[in-house]
């Protein structure tokens, strides 16, 4: 008798062929209806001025020419990479030193990876409200703490004035707008949205470490390697399939962050003077409470989907070439 | 084989069951949403409690905030599905009504359940004027307010002002900002500040109309804020909060607690700030009418409530709600529970009103605005507007980047385009 590719019992009769598609299908169908659906009619909306839940007539790319025209879109985009370069390394590089410090057998390992993971299942509401007490410009602990030092207490949250500028302004330097970086109020928030996803980070990160064979590390000791020499040729490049899912789930969260910035700033929301005004925000803005301008609303989120799946595929296409799958 | 038929045929019959949830039964109750919450939702569903009893079910479901009520209504109605009352602003009407979603008023007072035409004339008439869209009522006055001053009477004994004296003009305003301020130290901080706000467009509306000017033009094509009574409205503004160093500008409304704390001797608030301070401050709280400018005038605020398009007998019952509500009875009842105002003149003599009126003697004053009250403007893109009115120019100019006509002049060209749009 020839050999036969065994056949699950599932597999066999009538049905046979088609089982596996209806176990895909429910899943398929969720996906479809929520995910797929969705961008595209997203994709069909924009080409529409569909203001107040009804759409009054197809104007063509319109929608995206007043976008590129204006100058908030531009200034909340901005933000947005501001936000993203901020809280891409901040994030990813202290969650990082954290998981390698609990790697080493560190005495109550549960509690301290409990308390790091905290953050990540507390409510953003509850977070942002003890934030922003913490960078409350009379009582804060912030201002406290800087005073204490014999400091000024800075304005926080309200202060529209860019980090650089501020940090040379003491100097006597005086940098272009364009150079200023971004608000002290916009780098609060990263800090804050860092904070909170650390735990999450660590977790992963943790993983990562433990995937690595001890082996390795035994042999790089015996061959004399440091702790900075073990770091550098063992776990860095062992560590890269982890690391580079978190930097792309980091930067693609980032890019969508909104909760913070709804939670912690303002009134009005975006402030002061928009500097924190990030783009899922402004699409909030124009889709929901400006007027509700749904087509508007679609062509930002698209242009957003379209950055991010340019920078998703960079990442794929060329940082990934350096990740070193074990 | 005949499990997995039966497993589809179950699986059918869920979706279709779930499909059929949205049954369009009479028997429902009233739906009203609205954006009462803290002690107003209590008040309001108290009242709806009690007309649920006496009269008709209505079920009352807060959204909590104003724009959380905008952006369920703007899905409702595109879902299809829109409540059979909500709350309304006067720049969201039009949306409604060029939708074709709502039910006019005007139909259901010339009705058989309507009101008489003594009735109408109890209304005030600036509350009727602000629900008139193209010669209709389409909405109707629901929970409307003005802004008044706030102050704390022990503050201003200690600087030597008379406490039954509120300031009354701009210069007064002003001037006693300045002698309320206290820094003991030096430190360029006050430990007492004569006044404090947040960043909001509301202050400078009554400012631009108490100075002769006006929001938008006539016939509401374009904006009007950036003539020179606004400018100098704004330049007021900025003196008072920023220049002259007397005021305190917060984030959000932490501004009142300030006040509750006695650390700022005053604020303005509408008339239902009254609700959310009470039984908060331990000093001897006084309330009085703004400081009036050039012109005595005062800018209506509040929303009105809006009967959507249904089915004839839910509508009818639903404007029997709002018919109810608005008695003199229960509107004098709501304004005594609230600081809102009460809809129509003769609730003023109601004994509910009478009380509060005389726990406060300032609110009587502040009431009596309403004789002198403009309406807020109805264009659809005005919403839009005031938004860029607020960022574009009073939250640069009160954070020192830009100056007042310049940012006036910048905003009110971006709002026209917006209100050209729209």
């Amino acid at each position: 008798m020839p050999d036969r590719e065994p056949v699950s019992p599932l597999q066999r009769g009538r049905w046979g062929p088609w089982m596996p598609w209806l176990f895909l299908a429910p899943a398929a169908l969720i996906i479809f209806t929520f995910r797929i659906l969705p961008i595209v009619s997203a994709l069909g909306v924009s080409f529409f001025d569909a203001s107040f839940g009804k759409v009054r007539g197809f104007v063509g790319l319109a929608q995206y020419q007043k976008l590129f025209a204006d100058p908030d879109f531009w200034q909340s985009m901005g933000n947005t990479l501001w936000f993203v370069a901020g809280s891409v390394p901040l994030s990813v590089g202290t969650s990082l030193l954290f998981a390698m410090m609990l790697r080493r057998g560190v005495r109550f390992l549960g509690l301290y990876r409990t308390i790091y993971f905290l953050p990540v299942v507390t409510s953003f509401v509850a977070v942002s409200m003890v934030w922003k007490l913490i960078f409350h410009e009379d009582v804060g602990l912030a201002n406290s703490v800087l005073r204490v030092f014999g400091g000024h207490g800075l304005h926080w949250l309200s202060e529209s004035t860019g980090i650089f500028e501020l940090a040379l302004a003491r100097f006597g330097v005086d940098l272009p707008t364009w150079a200023e970086g971004p608000s002290l109020a916009l780098v609060c928030v990263i800090i804050v949205s860092a904070w909170r996803g650390i735990g999450y980070n660590v977790v992963i990160f943790l993983a990562g470490l433990q995937n690595i064979p001890e082996h390795y590390y035994e042999a790089a000791r015996i061959d004399g390697a440091g702790r900075f020499g073990i770091f550098r040729n063992v776990t860095w490049p062992l560590l890269t399939p982890t690391t580079f899912y978190v930097v792309v789930m980091t930067m693609i969260l980032s890019f969508q962050v909104f909760a913070p910035i709804y939670l912690m700033t303002g009134p009005p929301v975006g402030g002061p003077l928009g500097t924190t005004s990030v783009i899922v925000y402004y699409l909030f803005e124009k889709g929901f409470d400006a007027g509700g301008n749904m087509g508007y609303a679609s062509a930002v989120a698209l242009v957003l989907f379209a950055i991010i799946l340019a920078l998703t595929l960079f990442q794929r296409k060329v940082v990934e070439k350096r990740v070193h799958y074990a | 084989m005949k499990k997995l038929a039966a497993i589809l045929a179950f699986a059918a019959l869920a979706i279709a069951g779930c499909g059929g949830g949205g049954s369009d039964s009479s028997n429902e109750p009233i739906r009203f949403w609205h954006a009462m919450g803290g002690p107003l939702g209590s008040a309001l569903d108290e009242l709806v409690g009690e007309y649920s009893i006496t009269h008709a079910p209505i079920e009352s479901v807060s959204m909590g905030k104003y724009e959380a009520l905008s952006q369920k209504i703007m899905a409702a109605v595109a879902a299809g599905g829109p409540p059979d009352l909500a709350q309304c602003y006067e720049a969201w009407a039009a949306n409604l009504i060029e939708n074709g979603s709502l039910a006019p008023i005007s139909g259901f007072l010339a009705g058989p359940k309507g009101l008489s035409e003594e009735e109408m004339a109890d209304f005030w008439p600036i509350f009727l004027e602000a629900s008139t869209h193209q010669g209709q009522l389409w909405t109707f006055p629901f929970n409307k307010s003005v802004r008044c001053l706030y102050y704390n009477k022990d503050m201003f004994r200690a600087a030597g002002l008379d406490p039954e004296r509120p300031p009354r003009t701009w210069d007064e305003y002003r001037d006693y900002a300045r002698k309320l301020t206290i820094d003991a130290d030096g430190d360029g901080r006050p430990e007492q500040y004569g006044f404090a706000s947040q960043i909001t467009a509301s202050m400078f509306e009554n400012l631009l109309v108490q100075n002769g000017g006006s929001l938008l033009n006539a016939d509401e094509t374009a904006v009007a804020f950036d003539s020179p009574e606004g400018i100098e409205a704004l330049e007021f503004m900025t003196d008072l909060l920023v220049r002259d160093g007397t005021s305190r500008v917060s984030q959000g409304f932490e501004y009142q607690n300030e006040f509750l704390g006695g650390r700022v001797a005053m604020i303005e608030g509408s008339s239902v700030t009254l609700a959310f301070l009470g039984g908060k401050y331990t000093f001897e709280l006084g309330i009085a009418p703004l400081p009036a400018g050039k012109v005595d005038a005062q800018l209506v605020a509040g929303t009105d409530v809006v009967v959507f398009k249904t089915s004839p007998e839910r509508e009818a019952e639903a404007w029997a709600f709002v018919k109810w509500f608005t008695e003199p009875a229960q509107t004098a009842r709501w304004a005594a529970a609230t600081g809102y105002l009460p809809v129509r003149k003769s609730a003023m003599t109601h004994p509910a009103l009478q009380a509060k009126m005389s726990d406060h003697p300032g609110l009587r004053e502040a009431y009596a605005q309403l004789e002198r009250a403009v309406a807020q403007p109805k264009a659809r893109g005005w919403y839009e507007g005031r938004t860029i009115l607020e960022r574009d120019a009073i939250e640069p100019v009160l954070r020192g980047k830009a100056e007042p006509a310049d940012a006036l002049r910048a905003a009110a060209a971006k709002a026209n385009e917006a209100l050209a749009e729209s």
